[in-house]
């Protein structure tokens, strides 16, 4: 059975608190849920080492048979995720 | 390999961009096994969470070394300079020692006893060292990851989207495929290599260099 979860991260994903969020969205993606849904709307700043975050959740999901959803990106981190061509892997809902 | 014999990526860069048969290094657009060796330290650098990057800038996380002379030196150089600059600056600025670099990678494969050092006579008067695989089993390897990556569609390991794009800019990438390949797999391999701000900043900076040098030839 595929279950899904979410979670929403605030302000800013980068190389300070990355492997903070890492083990955050990681352990969501425990027992039955297979699928996560992150909450981006509250996200101002993602970098490099953020945006790393995001595709070790989505690999991890995808792993277990489900899949990572990014939504509600505000449009500068949006314009990133089209730049890096993540909407082409990843699920994002504007 | 385990994490701490594992091959860093400019060493996986350098290995495949020795000839297996001569041991020699291929023939490569001019500055782009430099730009592409300072990109892997960076990269390197940026895994161990040491700096970070964005569209414009990159900027120090931690000033921590990480106990490796040849990634501590440019982590040195990056914390000292008082602006944060773009990754471009940092490829051209970290390229400068050019085959010092190349020969210090070199140098530590064949200490780690994957290559080793041979000296050959050209015209029986010029020296020259080449550089075989002792086993070739590491670069099997990578080869390997690299081939069963591009023909699937699963989401890659960051360290395996960075080598792609070390191994594109180069232009080695296209040398280890078929034309047909080429053809096949151009998407996937711009996919996977543009997941990395990093070599996307590698790609331009070779093509900007190559752009200078070809206008230099014109205008001496």
């Amino acid at each position: 059975m595929t279950t899904s979860t979410g979670c929403k991260p605030v302000g800013r994903l980068d190389g300070a608190n990355a492997a903070t969020y890492e083990k955050e969205f990681l352990g969501l993606l425990v027992g039955d849920v297979t699928s996560l849904n992150i909450d981006l709307s509250g996200l101002d700043y993602i970098s490099s080492a953020g945006l790393r975050v995001l595709l070790v959740a989505a690999k991890a999901a995808k792993g277990k048979g489900g899949k990572l959803v990014l939504s509600s990106p505000k449009p500068a981190i949006l314009e990133v995720l089209k730049i890096s061509g993540f909407d082409k892997i990843i699920e994002v809902r504007a | 390999m385990t994490p701490s014999n594992r091959l860093t990526l400019a060493e996986e860069l350098v290995l495949i961009a020795l000839d297996d048969e001569s041991g020699s290094l291929l023939s490569l657009p001019p500055f782009s096994l430099e730009v592409a060796i300072a990109a892997s330290l960076l990269m390197e650098l940026e895994l161990a969470g040491r700096v970070d990057s964005d569209e414009d800038k990159l900027f120090v996380i931690s000033p921590k070394p990480t106990g490796l002379a040849i990634l501590d030196e440019p982590l040195e150089e990056i914390v000292a300079e008082s602006r944060q600059l773009p990754t471009s600056a940092w490829l051209r600025r970290l390229a400068s020692p050019g085959p010092v670099l190349r020969e210090r990678i070199i140098g530590g494969l064949v200490d780690r006893g994957v290559l080793r050092s041979v000296e050959k006579r050209l015209l029986w008067v010029f020296r020259t060292r080449v550089y075989p695989p002792i086993t070739g089993i590491e670069e099997r390897e990578v080869r390997s990851r690299i081939m069963t990556l591009l023909n699937n569609d699963e989401i890659p390991d960051t360290r395996d989207a960075l080598l792609i794009g070390l191994l594109r800019a180069t232009g080695i990438m296209y040398r280890l495929l078929s034309s047909t390949e080429r053809e096949r797999l151009r998407d996937r391999i711009d996919q996977i290599a543009n997941l990395e701000g990093i070599n996307r900043a590698l790609s331009a900076t070779i093509s900007e260099l190559l752009i200078e040098l070809t206008s230099a030839s014109f205008h001496p």
